[in-house]
């Protein structure tokens, strides 16, 4: 049975319609990837998955259990959310932060016991957080920041981990590091990931199936090497690249053409 | 003199204890540590509680105010005679209580008020709020709805129209900033106060109060039913809030975080604003708009004990108590014989302490 099943999904804000028709399986414990042109869905569909916005059209599934028929607090026990940093307005320190992410396991008046503090302190350190453990979210780098937040999901203990351009606002090195912690607690845990990402190439890298949007449908569902060809990129993103394999990693890559070096090239 | 300076050290005194204890270990919140920080600050409140009983316009000399103190409410007092016994239980202890009970309501309600808007700067006064609820309250009187209780509910009923106004002039589509949020409680709090002056120059009912208590804030009515009400109202709403208190920290962070933590986030955040809506409006019923105090207290104890709402609200409330007893004490008897309205004192640490908060975070 999939983890998570999508069931011609129809989303629509006002008149305008963002997801048409989505339907498809997403296996437990494979790393999948969403990648699309602005406007193609992609963070809808992963609002959508996470129960925050209620599709007009069609059902989510959710290990074998209709979305509709799942509490918010139950969700939030299968499905944690890593998105982009946001600015935090009061100064919580990191542990604060990381034991946040036990609230779905505890009652409104209840305080956190021994087994949420053995589960927070264990994500802190799958996480390499610890040593941060008293420091203040807002005097962190946006690395350190975005592996607290990993911290926090892995505290919720979910099956799913939903990635919404998590490393939009990070630099190589941690674009990397970030991505190879999320493929290591996917590989060693079974844990589920979903990633949307703007980055064809670490998609390519680091995901077993990937999703191509365009207009709100699936353009098309596939391994990297399926889905990553000049043809589909040419025809969602309506941009000229290359797609070769890479010598060093074996994965698709491609490769942008500005239009000044390819008028070159055919002159 | 020395008595100013001394209460004003006892005021001091828990900001220096915690801020001296501050990042030494582990400042995870814990049951223990909210039970532990919270009879402090409520020996505190009652020390101060104490001390403000020797202050007055009429001179009762120290040695009297113990020897009431200490003999008990209903025995016979010898040495101390009978005015001095009115004056002091019925004049001082019940305005010193109730301010009390009037500070913490502004403080809970401003911890509540900026948690919910993610905006450090929001308080009761700032936001229009306290003016809606005074609005709501004399209109109740005007009406000729006497009884206290329906000009408390009144005022209540002002102070959630008014957070919903502003709330939803600062609020675009998809964002709520911080500066249209303030601006849109500036110019609520303008229009406000020029409805108030209005209905107090229209009304010929001699039984409104004076316009100084609307516009400044006034503690010297209390007496103790209004301290019942307002106490009984204040249990009330912090006992609603408190329970949602772990609920306001990750709404603190961000709605969407904790929509994605299973906080139900839209039925929390009316039950919230319900709650300290209602304390607002009772304290401003009895009290007038007294300023500020949900601005500097919540800030205070989030510096001195970090952000997470299970110990920033009882903190809040008692430290809120303990500050406006101090600037009570301080508006009844520093211009003696005459009286301050206590906003003007509130006022005049508030003001500045915002522009250095408003500095500070550009």
């Amino acid at each position: 049975m999939p983890i998570i099943k999508l069931e011609q999904i129809g989303f629509h804000y006002n008149a305008h319609w963002v997801l048409k028709n989505v339907s498809c399986d997403i296996r437990k414990g494979e790393f999948l990837g969403i990648i699309g042109p602005n406007g193609s869905g992609k963070t809808t569909l992963l609002k959508v998955i996470d129960g925050i916005l209620k599709p007009q059209e069609g059902d989510v599934w959710i290990d074998g259990i209709s979305g509709n028929k799942i509490s918010r607090n139950n969700l939030a026990k299968t499905i944690a959310v890593v998105a982009q940093d946001s600015q935090m307005i009061f100064p919580f320190c990191v542990h604060e932060i990381v034991l946040m992410g036990r609230a779905p396991h505890l009652n409104r008046w209840r305080f956190e016991g021994e087994a949420d503090f053995r589960i927070a302190r264990q994500a802190m350190e799958m996480t390499d957080t610890l040593e941060l453990a008293n420091r203040s979210l807002s005097a962190l780098s946006g690395g350190e920041r975005q592996r607290v937040l990993i911290a926090r999901a892995l505290a919720q203990q979910p099956q799913i981990l939903l990635l919404d351009e998590p490393t939009a606002f990070l630099d190589i090195k941690h674009q990397v590091d970030f991505f190879d912690l999320v493929k290591s607690l996917n590989k060693n845990s079974a844990l589920t990931v979903i990633a949307v990402t703007h980055d064809i190439n670490l998609a390519s890298l680091y995901c077993d199936r990937i999703i191509l949007m365009k207009d709100g449908r699936i353009h098309c569902l596939g391994s990297p090497e399926e889905v990553i060809v000049e043809m589909n990129i040419k025809e969602v993103y309506e941009t000229k690249v290359a797609v070769d394999q890479s010598p060093v990693t074996g994965r698709p890559r491609i490769t942008l053409l500005g239009s000044h070096l390819s008028r070159e090239e055919t002159s | 003199m020395l008595k100013y300076l001394f209460i004003l050290l006892i005021l001091f005194l828990p900001v220096v204890i915690l801020s001296g204890k501050r990042g030494k270990s582990d400042q995870v919140v814990t049951l223990a540590r909210v039970i532990r920080v919270s009879f402090f600050l409520l020996a505190v409140v009652f020390l101060i509680a104490l001390a403000s009983l020797f202050f007055g316009s009429s001179q009762i000399d120290a040695f009297s105010v113990l020897q009431w103190l200490t003999s008990g409410v209903n025995e016979t007092h010898a040495g101390l005679n009978s005015t001095n016994e009115t004056i002091l239980f019925s004049i001082r202890l019940p305005r010193i209580i109730f301010a009390g009970i009037v500070g913490g309501a502004l403080a809970a309600a401003g911890v509540v008020f900026q948690g919910l808007l993610r905006n450090p700067l929001a308080d009761p006064y700032i936001l229009g709020i306290s003016s809606g609820a005074a609005v709501g309250a004399l209109s109740a009187l005007l009406l000729g709805i006497g009884f206290s209780l329906g000009v408390s509910g009144s005022a209540f009923l002002g102070a959630l129209f008014t957070i919903v106004l502003v709330y939803s002039i600062a609020r675009t589509k998809t964002e709520l900033h911080s500066t249209t949020l303030l601006l849109a409680g500036v110019i609520v709090n303008a229009f406000f106060s020029a409805a108030i002056m209005f209905l107090i120059a229209t009304a010929s009912d001699k039984s409104l109060h004076n316009a100084m208590f609307w516009l400044m804030g006034d503690l010297s009515l209390a007496q103790w039913p209004e301290n019942a009400l307002a106490g009984f109202f204040l249990i009330f709403g912090f006992m609603i809030i408190y329970t949602y208190a772990r609920h306001l920290n990750l709404i603190a962070i961000s709605e969407e975080t904790a929509l994605q933590l299973g906080v139900p986030v839209e039925r929390t955040k009316v039950i919230l604003l319900l709650a300290a809506s209602l304390i607002t409006g009772v304290a401003v019923s009895v009290s007038g708009i007294i300023g500020f105090v949900g601005l500097i207290v919540p800030h205070m104890m989030r510096m001195l004990l970090g952000s997470d709402h299970r110990l920033l609200l009882p903190s809040s409330v008692l430290f809120g108590s303990a500050f406006l007893m101090v600037a009570d004490t301080f508006a009844r008897t520093i211009i003696a014989p005459a009286e301050l309205p206590v906003g003007v004192i509130t006022a005049l640490c508030g003001a500045p302490y915002f522009i250095y908060l408003l500095r500070r975070k550009a």
